[in-house]
């Protein structure tokens, strides 16, 4: 049994699928322990094509045609996030714990990968079609914003055994930060390309070490229940939710490369080029021609933290048609509130199927659809925050969750 | 319904377990491959614009009064300083002095030591009479055998800066026969101006020293045997001249001088033909001394077909006589000795048309051939050299049929083909031209063996001006885009090309006929190169 939960949670680590879509119940059942298995891999965009982004996140070769088609998508300012997680929660209400019977604890680890970047049209274009496509004008980048973190946590807390509500503190350990803005970038060419005008004023900061471990951290992770007087007199739960939210210091530092700077560029000249040593020497620095400021910093930065409200199923709703609405929020990324809104139809006891809508987030209007079969002991949930994801190339988005949940 | 009940009757742990690790097996089978895509970059490489406008600055070339330019060649092509040839060596001279016989009782404060004595210099046939040195030092020693501190005054009498003579004063501790003490110190002798006539003025190659010793007015009396030996030792070092006088001897230089010029080494092919030429070789003598020189050979020597050119001329290998200069050490003139070479009366045009990047000059120099005729007053100043100057004045000139001119460079690429790369694309030359040369361009990709990979040759000719527009004057320019195409076939190699010879052919192309004639660069002829790229980046992430 032991062997088994390590196996879990390295393959775990190994590759992320997520949760967030699954329909929390509202169960009140008393039960000794219970085993969650969550997953999210889920990727939204305004603008960047499955065409495009499956290459980028998958692997494989984009075609000219998914690069202008989904060029063709773009407006000025584009958003794109990625949020990958995996996540195991023990919990056990056979114990009391603080000396308090309705109490119980929770044991929780996940792995998470989460970035978003806001960006322009021009920037797409200078990235997968190259500067031929703007010469004789001006590309610009202002905006550019780009923030991707990967970190792993560990944590205990406390759970309400018939609520299930619960608050959890966490160990945060980071690998990765990637972190950037360009509040000015502009990009000016002639129409022949012998001239090129870059104004840049923006910096980038990342983890350069690659190790496990580069800043150690807190969090805390709240999941409140609270019930409310719905329709027809019935009684209906909200939850409200928060993850991740928490700092940490990065202790093996990161490297920052900061420019504002005006640069024109229109070829070496031939003193440079052969009689000039420094171009080609070992004092010959690109950064500093660029006017780029190079420093490793040891900083605080917060986590990407979510806070989600809404409506949950209650388990013990005898009808077949339930609704679930709420809001999400990522307030450090790139990010537009998210609002959906969906119905649960149970056909039978044992199965749901649930037609969600939502507007927001990283990208605009998607559907999402999931099911959950409820075998007793043991429920699997399986859905997807985007169901034009899984057929069209055009699509905006792909997602995957997956929720297995185990009571015993 | 049913398979669901049987399910549930599944140990749900175990169920719970399987389950999970069967989706994760599932989804780490997925195996992550590179993203790819093509995109298109343009990037300027090189901009700059070739003229000779800093070549007419450094006196090398000049406008004629038709606004054309013309060869103003003024160099110096051998340059003979007389004090590398004459000079004072690395010389330790002594003087000692003990009393004739006997001993003597010497009380505090009593001289016993006054001598003067001529120390003579071997320099190798030359008889000076007067240097003045320009660096060098002296380091003088003193040793004492009395048993009482000593008192040596060194003197150089007619060694003298600003007037003064060299004197030193040395404070000698006690010493012994068997062990003296010995006191030194050095004198810089930059400046110093040496009488080498002795101390009766009358001879050369000779310095007077003095040495004067007396014991100290606060020691002990002494007893002074004549075993009691006074000693002092001047090593003189690293002695140059600026100045001589004298008889400088019956000196003869015969040597070689090689003179390479880089530029003509990239000419590998074709004709280039020159009007007709004059040229001077200008034998200038600033050393008051007579000379004679001969002009042996001068020979060049062009790399690629191995042809070498002798000059010739009447006066080449017949001696002929410089005379000496004339003036003092602040005003005094060179005499000039001056050789034309012209068409008529020399192969001066065959003998540049040759090309030859080496040239070697074979000369003899003898000064004074008739012997010591100036009474011992030659003489040498600080600017005082017998060079040799080439001196060229011709228009700027020239037919030129094929003439191929190449150059090459190191390449060090390391391009992974399955990483991010440049899969084909085009080198684009933009070139705006004045001058009246028309030029094809061809790269030559070279491995490390220097075994040719690919040639890749301009899509078009770098047209000559003469086939161009007015600018202003009677400047004309040609503008023409070029390409270099870089297959995919080329750039798939790139990690095995290790140099690029760029080759230019040149013709001066007459714009009616087409045929190669003479033409003339027009002042202010430039030519503007803007090389840029135009490559598809395979991308892969």
């Amino acid at each position: 049994m032991r062997n088994t939960f390590i196996i879990l949670f390295v393959l775990g680590f190994q590759h992320a699928f997520g949760q967030l879509w699954m329909p929390i119940q509202y169960d009140t059942t008393l039960i000794g322990h219970e085993f969650i298995l969550s997953g999210d891999n889920s990727y939204n965009s305004t603008s960047l094509q499955n065409g495009v982004a499956e290459g980028l996140f998958k692997g494989g070769f984009i075609s000219v045609f998914e690069i202008d088609d989904s060029y063709s998508k773009h407006r000025d300012l584009n958003r794109l996030g990625k949020n990958i997680q995996a996540e195991f929660e023990y919990r056990n209400y056979k114990k009391n714990i603080f000396g308090n019977e309705n109490w119980g604890f929770l044991v929780k680890g996940g792995y998470y990968l989460i970035g978003s970047a806001a960006y322009s049209d021009d920037l797409y274009g200078l990235i997968f079609k190259g500067n031929d496509h703007f010469l004789g004008s001006t590309a610009e980048f202002s905006g550019t914003t780009t923030n991707v973190m990967g970190f792993q946590k560990v944590g205990f807390g406390v759970i309400s055994k018939k609520e299930k509500s619960s608050i959890t503190l966490n160990f945060v350990n980071v690998s990765n930060v990637y972190k950037g803005n360009l509040s000015t970038g502009t990009l000016t060419q002639d129409a022949d390309a012998t001239s090129i005008d870059l104004k840049v004023d923006g910096s980038f900061s990342y983890t350069d070490k690659n190790q496990f471990s580069n800043g150690l951290g807190a969090a805390v992770d709240l999941d409140f229940k609270i019930p409310f007087q719905w329709l027809n007199g019935r009684k209906a739960y909200i939850q409200l939710q928060a993850k991740n939210l928490g700092f940490a210091y990065m202790n093996q530092g990161m490297k920052n490369y900061s420019i504002d700077s005006t640069y024109n560029y229109s070829g070496f000249n031939f003193d440079q080029l052969f009689n000039n040593k420094s171009l080609f020497g070992n004092d010959f620095s690109l950064l500093d021609s660029l006017q780029i400021q190079t420093e490793r910093k040891k900083n605080w930065v917060a986590l990407p933290c979510l806070f989600q409200a809404g409506k949950i199923l209650d388990e013990n709703y005898q009808g077949k048609l339930q609704s679930l609405f709420g809001l999400r929020v990522y307030p450090t990324l790139s990010y537009t509130p998210l609002l959906y809104l969906g119905f649960n139809y149970r056909p039978v006891k044992i199965l749901d199927l649930g037609l969600i809508g939502s507007y927001g987030g990283f990208g605009g209007f998607r559907a999402g659809f999931y099911t959950n079969l409820d075998l007793q002991k043991i429920q699997i949930g399986l859905g997807t925050e985007d169901i034009l994801g899984f057929f069209s190339q055009k699509a905006l988005g792909e997602s995957i969750n997956i929720r297995i949940r185990c009571k015993l | 319904m049913k398979k669901f009940v049987q399910l549930n009757k599944i140990e749900p742990m175990r169920f719970f377990v399987v389950f999970c690790i069967l989706i994760s097996s599932i989804l780490v089978s997925c195996r992550k491959e590179k993203a790819e895509w093509v995109s298109n970059w343009s990037l300027p490489l090189v901009n700059d614009t070739l003229n000779l406008k800093n070549l007419v600055t450094d006196s090398f070339l000049a406008v004629n009064g038709t606004g054309n330019y013309q060869l103003e060649i003024n160099r110096n092509i051998l340059d003979i300083n007389l004090s590398d040839y004459i000079d004072i060596p690395d010389t330790t001279i002594s003087q000692k002095y003990s009393i004739a016989a006997g001993s003597l009782n010497v009380q505090p404060g009593t001289s016993f030591v006054n001598n003067n004595k001529d120390h003579l210099f071997d320099l190798q046939g030359a008889e000076l009479k007067s240097v003045v040195i320009s660096q060098g030092k002296i380091k003088i020693s003193v040793e004492n055998p009395i048993e009482t501190k000593t008192i040596f005054t060194v003197k150089l009498p007619k060694a003298k800066k600003d007037g003064q003579a060299i004197s030193k004063t040395f404070y000698a501790p006690a010493g012994s026969n068997a062990n003296p003490s010995i006191t030194s110190s050095e004198i810089d002798l930059a400046g110093y101006e040496l009488n080498l006539t002795g101390t009766n003025g009358d001879g050369f190659n000779l310095l007077q020293s003095q040495m004067i010793v007396q014991t100290d007015d606060s020691g002990i009396p002494v007893t002074v045997n004549n075993f009691d030996t006074t000693k002092f030792i001047i090593e003189m070092e690293g002695i140059k001249m600026n100045y001589a006088r004298g008889y400088f001897g019956d000196l003869t230089v015969q040597d070689t001088s090689d003179l390479y010029v880089e530029f003509l080494d990239k000419i590998t092919s074709g004709i280039f033909d020159l009007p007709a030429t004059n040229i001077q070789f200008i034998i200038s003598n600033g050393i008051k001394v007579s000379a004679r020189a001969t002009l042996n050979s001068l020979t060049n020597t062009n790399t690629y077909s191995g042809t070498s050119v002798s000059l010739n001329h009447p006066q080449m290998g017949v001696p002929f006589i410089i005379n000496q200069a004339t003036g003092t050490w602040d005003s005094f003139f060179a005499s000039i000795k001056t050789i034309l070479f012209t068409s008529s009366n020399s192969n001066v045009e065959q003998f540049i048309e040759n090309l030859g990047a080496r040239q070697k000059l074979d000369f003899k120099l003898e000064l004074n051939p008739y012997g010591n005729i100036s009474g011992g007053w030659d003489e040498f100043f600080p600017d005082s050299k017998l060079q040799v100057m080439l001196k060229a004045q011709m228009p700027l000139s020239a037919s030129m049929t094929d003439l191929t001119i190449q150059d090459t460079f190191e390449l060090n690429i390391d391009s992974d083909q399955e990483s991010t790369h440049i899969s084909e694309g085009k080198l684009r030359l933009m070139v705006s031209n004045a001058f009246p040369l028309q030029g094809e361009v061809k790269l030559f990709l070279l491995d490390k063996y220097g075994q040719t990979i690919e040639t890749v040759i301009g899509s078009e000719l770098i047209p000559s001006s003469v086939y161009g527009t007015l600018i202003s004057g009677q400047l004309q320019k040609s503008d023409a885009t070029i390409y270099f195409d870089l297959n995919k076939n080329t750039l798939s190699k790139i990690n095995s090309i290790k140099r690029v010879v760029v080759k230019v052919v040149l013709n001066s192309p007459d714009a009616i006929t087409n045929n190669s004639d003479f033409v003339l660069i027009p002042e202010g002829a430039f030519m503007a190169f803007k090389l840029g790229t135009a490559f598809k980046l395979e991308n892969r992430f």
